[in-house]
Order: structure tokens, then sequence, then C-alpha cells
């Protein structure tokens, strides 16, 4: 409701400031080429990296002229392919240059030009986008159309190995900030003729290229829906990262969870494409987003599915513990310390009373204090070029750590704790979860120093409540466990062996439910 | 906004199997043995128990084909059409109101069972509402998102009294068990009574129905779920007398707390599993708790059919926390539980009966 | 608006979550007590008009000192203690407790209470082991594994035994009443659970008696026979008594019984014992126990040189060690059916069990008043299984 109100007021505005900026220039085309140049100078306010060449073809004295933004180009291609094969070999080869206006723009596209990317335009906005894409605009004298030639070529980063998603066994290969080479990774994983690309642009400024990717006949023509009407509705200025989409089109913006996972691999992607899933890939990031998600998915990596399966699911119920750990163990330790101590098999009770004999701070505060040097400690460690911030956690952890015990400011055993805490945290293999999960315990901390472990149950119950009622893109988050899809359990308690993994996953109401021939495998 | 099937409004027979059996296992148990254990001798308690658990499961079976007969046509609407609007406003009303004192004798025992085995000063007030705060937010949420919580939770409660019963064994005397059949027949009808009010609650289903996608299938998984805590609480009861002898189970408040507290975890994290099976119990008053509120709304939503949800919550929840801080002592509690325990057998047994057989002689068939 | 308005009442819960933290109490400042020894400090004679007990008891309380526990820390310093004992006298055993906060800094904390010695000077008063008990039954606080004793002579003393090499006196003796699976000679560890049990069933029972040696040292060995009826502790039974009432009850973990096989011992280690008992109710006044012991073992130690491969060499051998264990059996019987008569062994659960009719005509006078007990006959029965005799089987020819 809120929202529906800015995004209003936010339009009003916007319209009026585009009314004023059109003032200086005129949103058309003209015949002659000195006004077209003059116009598009306007229009970008004559920037220094915006280059205008005029020539004329041969030693006819048609003019043309052709306009790029430096950089955002490949100068090869434009001085080889364009500029030579319009001077040279149209006049060599004796291709008809000599008549005028629209009819040679059509001959240098058709005849002479060999750019397999180029087409003929013929209204402003789309030149402006073309030019500030990459693209090279070929003005012709005499015509009110232009040639667009495909010359984009930047500097990329090359495809490296993902940082943020780390594996031991498995693709090297990460997503980068071109769209192109993104959606060349995703098609060369997934050579089906179903696979779908569809463009949107997103940003009422820059323009950025989205590409909503799924595969035809496997994904739920509803979900589909559901989404692009979502994409619709957005309406931002700009989208510097995938991170603005997911804010924009999730279901609440109240959750403490993230309702649409991330990734930098290319190899999740498929996967999930196969599940009946759809990928969201924004130019400009290596971040692609999968919707729709569910909690299970969270803990769930795609090494899982690269080993033997026995090992996997081991690995699972690990990551199961972990999460746990990373959000529970302080207020566990809190309310066991300061309210149930009757809960401690006697002997630990009496040696932690005797650890933190001295300790002048109440269990919470301890755990405040130590949590929040933990959570400093890694955002120091992020921001600090890599050599340092290693040497950062080393310094944090182990000096701050042993300097506080012996300064009897906190306990021993709380050092221990905040220490697994973070470790269990580190583990997690979304990051996204695993910045919910550090919110949440500090929740349940102070719910422990009050209720103690009644406190926590009840955030628990109250933390589920949320869960059951959370949708991603219409999916229950809580899915497959309730609603229960018993036929999904087997890729979520356990990691079943492959052969038996037979059908996809059920909450996405797939298409084609069949993953492969029930026989499947030689295990037979 | 548009979503999915499954995750809207409706549910399969899964759901409803778990809500029968989360809804019947709470508070009863707790203090079942005691009672069955004064009324019979020795393990007999436990044949009581049995009947009354076939009694429920009839019953379950008969209001779930009752409520299927109607499809998709509210409690209100086909009581309506069946013997006139007043009686059925009137009937929709005494449940919501029967449904609103089920909430707050849960949310009072879990108030009194805090205090007594986890609190000391902190008030059973606080214990109370804090649980009745949550229950609001449960049933702010949809009524899907209530019945979904069941398949959440029920798993580990099971688990956990699975988990006590076994550790139990070790302290588990068969010896106990004998002399077999030495109570009198009035005792065993003593014992079916006090068992069969702890089954109670499973009038839920006269509402919940309505949410079903395929209501054909609702007898039978209902009458599935019921199975569950007749199991679950005939095991109970079994290993609390072999473990205490009946003579001492007849003396203690909450057995089956004790039971947990028997057990000593050798080497374990948690050395007092009777606060930890307590805490997992919690789990199971909630879902009984949240249910039975969620349905009280559904039912006064049916017969008011203006009122915003959030307007009932705002005026019921104060009345549920007054009604629930009522009683003074533990045995004003029992009485105001043995109310609820009559107008429920009058929920599940006369208006069935009534209604089935109106609907046979007046020939009315729903939309099947 | 409906996100307000949950936001709305998340907002209202915290605030009435944060009014107060009633139960916090952090675990350094809780006084841990582990222990409690109960004496006689005095009767009352005359009547106050204040309502009041007919005894005045004085409990030694043992509280943990955490920081004596801590290892390595102290140095030079010379170590503190890891327990204090603090006596408490009261009338009712939350006076005592409510007392001990005057004393220690430390919140009283009996979450963690796992040993009650009652003295043989209180239990001897009717009824009084009883309402002892009650506060630690009553009390949520208390475990049901907190094992009770009756100490012969002065139980507060007995805190204060050398505990080397553990810490804390109470924990030494709840490891040394652990051994009693390997010493048939102590009982087995009675909870306050089993007792409380007991104390509703009105069987009589026996309590594991404990005793301060010479030398600062404690035993464990016998057992205190306490009357159902009334709850008052009749007589300790010795060791060998102890060993009976295992052997009758079934409850005989392992141990040795020496036999002597022509004037020299043969040593049988029992590894495995069993009991079944039958009864025969056919005539009230008269009923019949027969006891049937049957164990299992090796041979351990043999100085009379025999040769184990032949048959009648075993079969001499196990009737010398059947007889034993029916003499064993019947020492106990002696004591407590034709002495004391009163059924420790709970022999009274057989008839409840076989003859529920009978058994409710004569339970209130089964082992007092009319005595059914002590009319009845008990026979004992024993059976021994040598298994093996050892690696070898003669070290001399």
């Amino acid at each position: 409701m809120f929202f529906k109100y800015f995004n209003n007021q936010r339009k009003q505005q916007n319209n009026q400031l585009n009314q004023s900026e059109q003032e200086d220039f005129k949103v058309q085309l003209f015949r002659t080429i000195d006004e077209n140049i003059e116009n598009i100078k306007k229009l970008y306010d004559s920037p220094d990296d915006l280059i205008t060449r005029k020539f004329t073809i041969g030693n006819t004295n048609q003019e043309c002229a052709i306009i790029y933004i430096a950089g955002l180009t490949n100068k090869t291609v434009i001085d080889n392919r364009i500029m030579q094969s319009i001077q040279i070999e149209s006049v060599e080869s004796g291709k008809n240059v000599e008549v005028k206006g629209d009819a040679l723009l059509n001959t240098l596209h058709e005849k002479v030009l060999h750019s397999s990317v180029s087409k003929v335009v013929n209204n402003l906005d789309e030149v402006s986008l073309a030019i500030l894409s990459g693209d090279t605009a070929l003005f012709v004298n005499g015509t009110d159309k232009v040639l667009i030639l495909g010359t984009k070529g930047w500097e990329n980063r090359s495809i490296e190995e993902p940082i943020s998603e780390g594996l031991i066994r498995g693709p090297r290969e990460g997503f980068i900030e071109n769209i192109r080479t993104n959606t060349v990774l995703v098609r060369r994983r997934v050579r089906d003729s179903n696979l779908r690309f569809k463009a949107y642009q997103v940003g009422r400024r820059s323009k950025k290229q989205l590409v909503v990717s799924y595969i035809e006949g496997i994904v739920n023509p509803d979900l589909v829906k559901e989404l692009n009407r979502r994409l619709e509705s957005i309406d931002l200025d700009d989208a510097p990262e995938s991170g603005y989409i997911e804010q924009w089109i999730e279901d609440d913006f109240l959750s403490p969870f993230p309702q649409l996972s991330h990734t930098e691999r290319p190899d999740k992607v498929a996967s999930a494409l196969d599940q009946g899933k759809i990928a969201i890939l924004l130019d400009g990031t290596p971040f692609v987003l999968i919707a729709p998600m569910t909690f299970g998915n969270t803990l769930q990596s795609p090494e899982d599915y690269y080993e033997r399966w026995i090992v996997s699911s081991l690995i699972r119920y690990l990551r199961y513990v972990a999460a746990f750990i990373a959000v529970f163990l302080p207020s566990l330790y809190i309310a066991l310390v300061s309210f149930h101590p009757g809960m401690i098999p006697s002997k630990l009770a009496f040696s932690l009373a005797a650890t933190r004999e001295g300790v002048p701070f109440p269990a919470l505060i301890e755990a405040l204090l130590m949590e929040a040097t933990m959570e400093l400690l890694r955002e120091a460690g992020i921001r600090l070029p890599k050599p340092i911030g290693q040497t950062i956690g080393i310094v944090g952890g182990l000096v701050i750590g042993e300097a506080a015990v012996r300064a009897g400011i906190v306990s021993p055993v709380m050092v221990i704790i905040v220490a697994l805490t973070a470790i269990a945290s580190f583990s997690m293999p979304s990051y996204g979860m695993a910045l919910s999960f550090r919110m949440l315990r500090f929740g349940f901390m102070l719910i422990a120093s009050v209720l103690g472990l009644y406190g926590i149950i009840l955030g628990y119950i109250a933390l589920n409540i949320h869960l059951v009622n959370l949708k991603s893109l219409g999916v229950p988050y809580s899915a497959p466990f309730a609603p229960s899809f018993y036929g999904d359990w087997k890729d979520l308690v356990i990691r079943a062996p492959i052969t038996m993994l037979t059908k996809r996953p059920k909450y996405t109401q797939t298409g084609d439910t069949e993953r492969m021939d029930n026989k499947g495998g030689n295990s037979t | 906004m548009k979503s999915f099937e499954y995750g809207d409004g409706e549910i399969g027979h899964t759901e409803i199997f778990y809500a029968v059996a989360s809804m019947v296992i709470a508070i009863g148990i707790l203090n079942l043995p005691r009672d069955l254990a004064q009324a019979t001798n020795y393990v007999d308690g436990v044949f009581s128990l049995i009947i009354a658990g076939l009694f429920a499961i009839l019953f379950t079976w008969m209001i779930a084909s009752l409520a299927a007969k109607y499809p998709k046509q509210s409690f209100y609407s086909y009581t309506a059409s069946l013997i006139s609007r007043p009686i059925a406003f009137v009937i929709t009303l005494g449940l919501t109101i029967h449904f609103l004192l089920f909430v707050a004798y849960e949310t009072r025992m879990i108030g009194v069972i805090a205090a007594h085995y986890i609190f000391d000063r902190t008030p059973i007030e606080v214990a109370s509402f804090s649980f009745l705060m949550l229950i609001v937010y449960a049933v702010s949420g949809s009524h899907v998102g209530i019945l979904r919580l069941n398949l959440m939770f029920l798993p580990i409660i099971v688990l956990i009294a699975i988990t006590i019963c076994l550790m139990n064994l070790a302290y588990f005397d068969t010896e106990n068990l004998s002399p077999f059949f030495t109570t009198d027949l009035k005792g065993y009808w003593k014992g079916v009574q006090e068992s069969y009010f702890s089954f109670s609650g499973y009038e839920i289903l006269l509402f919940y129905i309505v949410l079903m996608n395929r209501p054909k299938k609702a007898p039978k998984f209902a009458a599935l779920g019921m199975i569950i805590p007749v199991l679950l609480y005939a095991t109970f009861y079994v290993i609390t007398i072999g473990v205490f002898s009946y003579d001492t189970t007849q003396t203690m408040v909450f057995p089956t707390i004790e039971l947990a507290k028997e057990v000593e975890v050798p080497g374990g994290f948690f050395e007092r599993l009777e606060s930890v099976f307590f805490i997992i119990w919690i789990m199971a008053i909630f879902n009984t708790a949240a249910m039975a509120y969620d349905v009280s709304l559904l039912a006064a939503r049916s017969i008011f059919k203006k009122v915003k949800k959030k307007t009932l919550i705002f005026i019921f929840s104060p009345i549920i926390f007054l009604a629930a801080m009522f009683p003074q002592n533990l045995n004003e509690i029992r009485t105001m539980a043995t109310y609820i325990s009559y107008s429920s057998l009058f929920v599940v047994v006369f208006i069935p009966i009534v209604l089935l057989v109106i609907a046979k002689l007046r020939g009315i068939k729903g939309s099947e | 608006m409906n996100r307000v308005k949950k936001g709305f009442i998340i907002f209202c819960m915290t605030l009435i979550l944060l009014t107060g933290c009633w139960d916090r109490v952090e675990i350094e400042d809780r006084g841990f007590n582990i222990g409690v020894a109960i004496d006689l400090e005095e009767q009352r004679g005359e009547e106050v008009e204040q309502p009041q007990g007919d005894y005045v008891f004085k409990g030694t309380y043992q509280l943990v000192v955490p920081r004596g526990l801590q290892q390595g820390e102290g140095g030079a310093g010379g170590a503190t203690k890891a327990y204090q004992n603090l006596v408490s006298r009261s009338d009712t055993m939350f006076g005592q407790v409510r007392n001990l906060a005057e004393e220690t800094s430390r919140t009283p904390f009996m979450k963690h209470l796992q040993l009650i010695i009652i003295s043989d000077e209180v239990a001897k008063k009717p009824k009084v082991f009883a309402n002892i008990l009650d506060f630690f039954l009553r009390d949520h606080e208390m475990r049901r594994g907190i094992n009770v004793f009756i100490s012969n002579g002065e139980a507060g003393p007995i805190f204060d035994v050398d505990p080397n090499p553990d810490n804390l006196p109470v924990m030494f003796i709840n490891s040394i009443a652990e051994n009693a699976r390997k010493r048939p000679e102590m009982l087995p560890e009675q909870r306050i659970g089993d007792i409380y049990e007991r104390l509703v069933d009105h069987h009589s029972y026996l309590v594991p008696q404990i005793k301060l040696g010479g030398d600062n040292n404690i035993e464990i060995e016998g057992a205190a026979i306490i009357h159902g009826h009334n709850n008052r502790f009749e007589e300790f039974i010795t060791g060998e008594e102890t060993e009976g009432v295992r052997f009758i009850k079934g409850e005989y973990d392992a141990g040795l019984l020496k036999t002597m096989i022509e004037d020299n011992l043969v040593v049988y280690e029992v590894k495995r014992a069993d009991s079944k008992i039958e009864v025969n109710t056919e005539d009230k006044e008269q009923i019949e126990f027969t006891i049937n012991i049957s164990t299992e073992g090796n041979i351990g130690e043999s100085f009379e040189t025999l040769d184990y491969t032949k048959p009648e060499v075993m079969d001499k051998v196990r009737s010398a060690l059947e007889k034993e264990i029916e003499r064993i059996a019947q020492t106990t019987i002696k004591k407590l059916h034709q002495d004391l008569k009163v059924d420790a062994l709970q022999l009274g659960s057989y008839v409840e069990r076989k003859d529920y009719k009978t058994w409710k005509e004569i339970k209130d006078n089964w082992d007092h008043g009319e005595n059914y007990f002590a009319k009845s006959n008990i026979k004992v029965n024993a059976k021994a299984m040598i298994r093996t005799s050892g690696s070898v089987i003669q070290i001399e020819k």
C-alpha cells in the first residue's frame, strides 16, 4: 500500500524532470548529418569519450559519419571492418555506392558491411541506447534512418572461480559482470532447445539488461507469469546489483530470511533450472538470482551432488547441526547458565561456575560483548585487503579472546561458545542465510536472557509461524516439510543416491516430473 | 497476488491427519496417568484407555463424515440448512465460546507448569501472557499456516515422547504391572471417562474440513490421526505404571513429567530431561491452543460475516486472558477442564448424531 | 496495514518481555548444594503456642566452592577446599534451607543435590524418616536420583571425610556407592524415587548403611531395615546378610564365594545370579515361599588340587557351592524372618501379584500386628553352574 503511494509520487517527479531536460535537444532524427551529430552531441552534452567521425565514401562525395563511445567499442572492428569496408572494398568491388540517402544506407547494410550484427533504426531513443551499449551508429546524409553496427567490446574480467562459493569438487567457472558471457555460461550447461531467455530492461535511467531464464516444459507457467508480473512492476532508477531486483520482487520485506537465493555458480543455476526454477540474470553483476527458494535449499550446496551420497548426506546433517549452533548456541548458554544450571550435568556445572568466578558481567552482557567483537572482526576482515584481513582474524580471534579471558572480563567457556558459533555460521553454504542467522542469534540471546529456555522455545515457535506463512514467489517457504511432499524428502532429509532421485521436486509443481528413466543408473 | 493452489487456502488429507493428532496431544497426557491410576488398579487402566480411544476414533470418524458430507460449506451454513438459522447461530456461538475456553485453559496450564518446573519467581501471568501473544501471532497468519505448523512440530513431539519412554525402560519393572484385571467394572467405566476427556479436541474437524480439497478422504485420515494419541497415551501409561507402580502414580501431580525427571542422561549435555520434555511439550500445547483459537475465529467469522478477523482477535484475546487467570488454584483449573470436557462431549457426540439423523430424515444431500 | 499491526503486536510482546528477568541468577552466584546429612539435635518437651515439630534437626549441608575445583590456578597459596559444610538447625527441612541463606553469600541451589544421609538416631523415631524425605520429594527442584543412606552414628561428620582422589566428599561417597555392582556386601544405591514408591505402598525396605570408620574413612556395607508401616528404622544388617538379601532378590551382580573342599579353599566367581520366588497362598495363615537362586560363574582360585575335567569333581564342587549359597540366604532369612519379623525382602509383593484377594485381606497385618509374614514358611533352593574352571585344569599333578 505504502509502496504504491510512493511509486506514484516518484513517477510524477520523474516525468517532470524528463520534460525539463528535453528542452535542449529534439527527440527525432534529421535528414542531414550535421544536424544529427549536433543533436546527439547535445543529448550527451559533448563528452570527450564520444567519438564522431565524418567522412566521405571513397571518391564519391557521399557524406557519412560514425558515432560511438570510446572504450565501449572494439576499435579494431570499427577500423578494419567498418571504415575499411566502406572506404576501400566498396569502391574496389564496384558496388553501387553512387546512390543517395536511403538507398545508400541499404546498400551499405546489405552489401558492403560484413558485420553480422547490424540493423537499421529510425528513432533517436534506439540510437542513443545502442551508442551507450557500445554499438556504433552510422549516419548517412540525406536519410533519417541510422545503421547500427554491433561493435560492442570492452574489457571484461576473465571467468574465474567464484570467491563467495568455494567448492573442492565442481566446475571452477563463475559468472562475471557481462550478461552475454553469463548467458553463454548457462547455455553451455543446458543444451536444451527449450531453454528460454526472456529479456527485460530494468532501470528508468540505466536501462540494464535483465534476462529471465527457465526451461519451457519443466517450469510451472504460473511461476513465470507471476515473476513476469513482478518484474514488470519494477520501477527503479538503476539496478547496480541483483540485490535491487531481489528486494523489489521479494514476498515479505519484514522477513529476516532471504526469499530468493543468489549464486555465482553456473552449475548451480543449471541444476536449479533443471528443477523447474527460474534464474534471473542482470547485466553488471555476477550474482544470479534463483526463484523460488525454500528454507531447505539454503542448507544445500552443489557439492552435495558431486560427492557420493553417504558422504553428502552426512555432511548435510553436519550443516543442520551447524545451523542449529549458529542460531541457538549462545542463547542456550545464557539460558542454562543464568536460568537453569540444574540442567547442566553436575560436574560441568561446577566447573562452569568456577570459570565464571570473578567475571563481572551477567552471561547476557558477556555474550553480547563477545558476539559484538566477533561481528566487528568479521566486518573488518571483509573490508581490509585480503592479506591483512587474515591477520585481523588471527589477531582478533586469538589475542583479544585470550586477553579478555586473562583480564577476567569474559569466561573461557564463552570464548569457546563464540568461536564455535562463528565457525558454524561460516559453514553455511548460503551467505544470505548466514546473515539471517547472525541476526536471529541476537534476538534469541535477548529473549533467553528474559525468559530462559521458555523464551527460546517461544521464539522458536514464533520463527516457525513466520516460516509457514512466508512464501517465495508464491511457493511456501517451508516446503517440502509443510506442506509435506514426502517424495522430496529424499533430497532433503538425506541426499539419496543419484539413481534414486528420479523425480523433480514437487513443490515447484513442474510440468515434466520425471527426471530420468525410473530404472536409472547401473545399480540394478 | 496469485500464488500456487497448494500454497493458498487448501489443505490435503495429511494436514487433517496431523491436525487431529496434534490437537489431541496436549495437556491431557501430563496428568492422565494419575487420574487413570486413581480409577483403576495396576495396569488395568490401559484397557479403559484403549476403550476410550476406540470411542474417540469412532466419534472422530463420525464428525469427519458429517463435515465431509457438505464439502466447501461452513459448519454454520449446513447446520442452518438442516435446523434453521437461529438454532445454528446459537450452536455456532456456543462452539466459539467452547473453543475460546479451551484456549484459556491451555494458556493457564502453560503458566502453571512453567511456574512449577522451569521458573521460580517469574509470575504465571507473564508465562501465560507471552504464550497467548504467540498464539495471537499465529492466528493472525493464515489458517493453512497453523495446520502446517503441526507438520513441523508433531514429529518432534512424538520423537521426544518416544525418547522418554525408551530411556525409562531401564527403570521399567514388569512386576509393577501385574496382577491384571483386578479392577471392578465401575473402576473401568470411570477410567474410560477420565481417558476420554484427555482425547477431546477433535471437534475442530467440524470447521477444518471446509478447507480440504478432497473432503472424501477426511474420515479415514482423521480416524488414523486419532490413533497416534491413543497409542502414545497407552504407551505412556504402561511405562508410567511400570516405572512408578500404580500406588505412586496416584500421588503425583504430573506423573508424565516425573517420568521425564526419572531419567538421567548419562554424559549428556542436558541432565534434567524434564525441562527438555516440558519445553518440547510447549510445542504440543501451542499447536492445540493455536488451532482452538483459529477454529473459534472461523466459527465466529461464519456468523459475524462483516467483522474483520483482526477485530475479532483484538476482542477475544483479552477475554481469553481474563478467563485463563480466573481460576485460583489447580483444583479450580481442573473444574474448568471438566466443564470443557463435558461441553466437548456434547459437541462431538450429541450435535453430530442429531445433525446426521436430521440429514437422513430430511434427505438433504450436500453438494456431493 | 496488516504488516503494521503485526509489527505492533511483536513490539508489544518485546516490551512486556523486557520488563523483568525474575529468575535470572548467574551460575557463579548459586551455592550448589550437593549433599545433606541430618542429625537429631533435641527433642521438644513442653507445648508452645507456635506450631512446631517434635524434633529439631541439625542439617549439615555440603556446598560446592567452585574456585577450589580449579586446578593449577591456586599455586603456592594453598589450595582452597572445594567444598564448604554449613550447619543449619530447624524442625523442618524447608526451614533449614532457608536458614542457609543467612550463612552463605550464595543463593542455595538444590537442583544438584545428590546425597541424603540420615542418622540412625533420627530414623529410629517413628515416621520421621518419611517426614524428612517429604521436602525432598515435594520440591520440584529435586531430582529423583538422589541417593539415600542411613548412617551408623552421627551423619554430619561423614561430610568431612577425606575425598582423595576426588575433590568433593559427596561425589566421593556416591562413586563408592556405585561400586555396589562389584561388592555384594553393599546394598545397591537406593534412589529417593525408589524409596518414594515404598513410602506409598508401605512395604518394608532396606537403605544402605554408611559408617565413619577409623582414619577418616567411610565404610559402606550392610543396610538399615526400615519398617514399612511406620517408616521406622529397625536395625542394621551386616554385609553378609546384605549379600543374602541380594541373592534372594536377584540383585546380585557379581562377587565371589568361598567354599571348603577337603580343608582347602575353592573360590567361585559369580558372573550372574538370578532368583525366582514362588508363592503358595492356599493357607493365608501359612503362606509358603520358595526361593530358587541360580548362579553362573567360574572357578576363580583353587587351593585344592582337583581335576575339573571330571564330572564328579564338578558335581562335588557345585553341591558345596550350593550349600554355601543356601547358608548365606538362610542367615539373612533367619535375621529378617525369625528375629525381626520385618519383610524387608518385599516378599509381600509376590503375594499381591499371585493372589490379589488374599493380599487385600492380609495387607494391613502383613509384617506387623497379626504378622502373617512371620507365620509364613520360606524355603531356599540354590543352583550353581560352573561354566569354566579357568585356563588351567590343575597347577600341580
